[in-house]
């Protein structure tokens, strides 16, 4: 693999001091029944991510949303891995595992695996399937969809766009991206295939009412929020700004207005999937600073590789964004003080840091980030497990 | 249990032989940045009895990074079908070509990560062998029926409204 230091654009060597090996024990007892799981598999240029949802409380069991399989064995490796574990102790007796499996764009990068997560074991728990609606030439594309034939009706099928809102137990998701005018242009080639990506916007907690006997109050809880950047580029982001407009601090009353009917920020999100590993065409300085992540996470091979992912322009722009430079010459501050991490890190003794789990709590600052310590081309161990202890 | 029978997928506009199809590759610009392509790689496809084309299931597509300026030079010299334009080599284009499979590395192996880390390209000239056919056209319409089978009903010859 890449060795640091020979390109700026591959991550740095971490302290092995930074990732205390803590296990599988410790991993589990790190996560209560009502907190969000989110797992970014290490999959080298590609992405496959699991959120587990908190349990229910009619049956105390977790339901589980997918977006992109780039790999056929890694994320059904997980979820062996997982069943039966506290945090999926079973498949719900409804079946659906899965309510939502989300098939961002189909480059095999993203859904190479997906026709075999569809066609075998678990996808018989799948409920529903969002694909942008840009028909691909490839096996993956082709192989996808005709699992999808196979299984009708119990996949029901959505081309979202922007606007689009599916609630998932306490998890809301959001479609950014496409727009409808970019949607409209899929046929017509006038649409680059990155930019047909389903880019998400996530919150959590979706729960707003607060239910006591006789009585309901609505509420405001602080919230968690993703946004999972797919392989979105500048002309799905033009678009996303134009129907999500950034809402600055104004005490203009039209302003105010506005915000109080969206409640926030509309694009500001604590955790950001960077778009397109971290291409340089991806990610602008203006997008970052809407956004205002804490958490900026990579998933590539860092550094070199098919086409030099994570470009070193794109990862500026995170750092300026976290860091800005304008009024002072401070010495950058190292990425994970930025909260910038990387799938494809590594740690001093070599070994990389791989697939990343975060824990969060839907009714405190609770953020836990864990790293398996895997190689792309290596199932998860829970065992493996390091916490990030800054 | 006895496996389906499967035909040759026969491309329409390329008159070959299933005996020649069989030897080639499905060969897709699967993704293009700047002068980068990733190339995804499978098996000649078949056809099933409804007439869907069916990769070869056993593994995934290889995937193999080019040089779309190597790779342009090399169709434009080496395409068939005299006298028709030079493809346009951009994502969703389907070359169909004779590939050695024994120089790429396994889907989903160690190799292919280290190839995914390395920095130099294959040359065309490495693993595929001429002659090039461009069935883009053909593939797009299958890539058109792939979708609206999965998210209509197909109707019966002769219903159509």
């Amino acid at each position: 693999m890449s060795a640091t230091g020979t390109q700026p654009n591959v991550p740095a060597e971490l302290g092995e001091k930074l990732f205390p090996k803590e296990g599988m024990q410790a991993f589990l007892d790190s996560v209560e029944s009502e907190d969000l799981v989110y797992f970014l598999l290490n999959v080298g240029d590609g992405d496959t991510q699991l959120f587990l949802l908190p349990a229910r409380e009619q049956d105390g069991v977790r339901r589980a949303f997918v977006v992109d399989v780039a790999t056929t064995g890694k994320l059904p490796g997980l979820l062996t891995t997982l069943l039966g574990t506290k945090l999926l102790p079973k498949v719900p007796d409804d079946g659906y595992l899965f309510p939502l499996v989300v098939a961002s764009h189909p480059h095999d990068d993203h859904i190479g695996g997906m026709p075999e997560f569809l066609t075998g074991e678990w996808g018989k728990n799948v409920r529903e399937l969002w694909e942008p609606g840009y028909y691909h030439t490839s096996e993956s594309y082709i192989e996808m969809m005709r699992a999808l034939e196979d299984a009708d009706p119990h996949i029901q099928h959505t081309q979202p766009t922007s606007g689009t809102t599916r609630f998932l137990g306490r998890l809301r998701v959001q479609v950014l991206s496409p727009s409808i005018a970019l949607r409209t242009r899929f046929d017509t080639y006038g649409t680059d295939l990155n930019d047909a990506s389903i880019a998400l916007r996530l919150e959590f907690p979706a729960s707003r009412v607060e239910q006591g006997r006789f009585r309901r109050t609505y509420v405001r809880p602080k919230i968690r929020t993703f946004i999972l950047g797919a392989d979105s580029l500048l002309a799905s982001w033009s678009q996303v700004l134009v129907d999500f407009p950034e809402l600055r601090p104004d005490k203009a009353p039209t302003a105010r207005a506005i915000q109080k009917a969206l409640g926030r920020d509309a694009l500001r999100a604590e955790i950001f999937k960077v778009p397109h590993h971290a291409s340089k065409h991806g990610v602008t300085l203006g997008l970052v600073e809407v956004v205002q992540p804490s958490l900026s996470l990579v998933s590539s091979v860092g550094g070199g590789g098919k086409y030099n992912f994570p470009h070193l322009v794109a990862l500026e722009a995170i750092r300026e964004a976290r860091q800005p430079t304008t009024l002072s010459q401070t010495k950058r501050k190292d990425d994970y003080l930025l909260g910038v991490h990387y799938t494809a890190a590594r740690i001093k003794n070599g070994d990389c840091l791989g697939s990343i789990a975060i824990v969060l709590s839907p009714t405190s600052r609770k953020r836990v980030i864990w790293r398996f310590c895997d190689e792309p081309a290596d199932p998860i161990q829970l065992d493996s497990a390091r916490r990030f202890s800054p | 249990m006895t496996k389906p029978r499967m035909k040759v997928w026969q491309p329409v506009g390329l008159d070959l032989p299933g005996a020649t199809l069989k030897t080639l590759s499905y060969v897709v610009v699967d993704e293009v940045v700047e002068e980068a392509a990733r190339l995804s790689v499978s098996a000649w496809p078949r056809v099933d009895a409804a007439g869907r084309l069916r990769f070869a299931g056993e593994e995934r597509p290889r995937s193999v990074r080019s040089d779309l300026r190597q790779l342009r030079t090399f169709v434009k010299s080496n395409q068939a079908g005299g006298g028709s334009r030079p493809s346009r080599l951009r994502m969703g284009t389907v070359l169909a070509v004779r590939v050695d499979k024994s120089v790429l590395p396994k889907p989903e192996s160690n190799e292919e990560m280290l190839e995914q880390a390395s920095s130099e390209p294959r040359h065309p000239n490495e693993w595929m062998e001429p002659p090039v056919y461009d069935v883009t056209g053909a593939a797009r319409d299958k890539a058109k029926e792939a979708f609206y089978a999965a998210v209509a009903p197909t109707v019966k010859v002769g219903r159509r409204a």
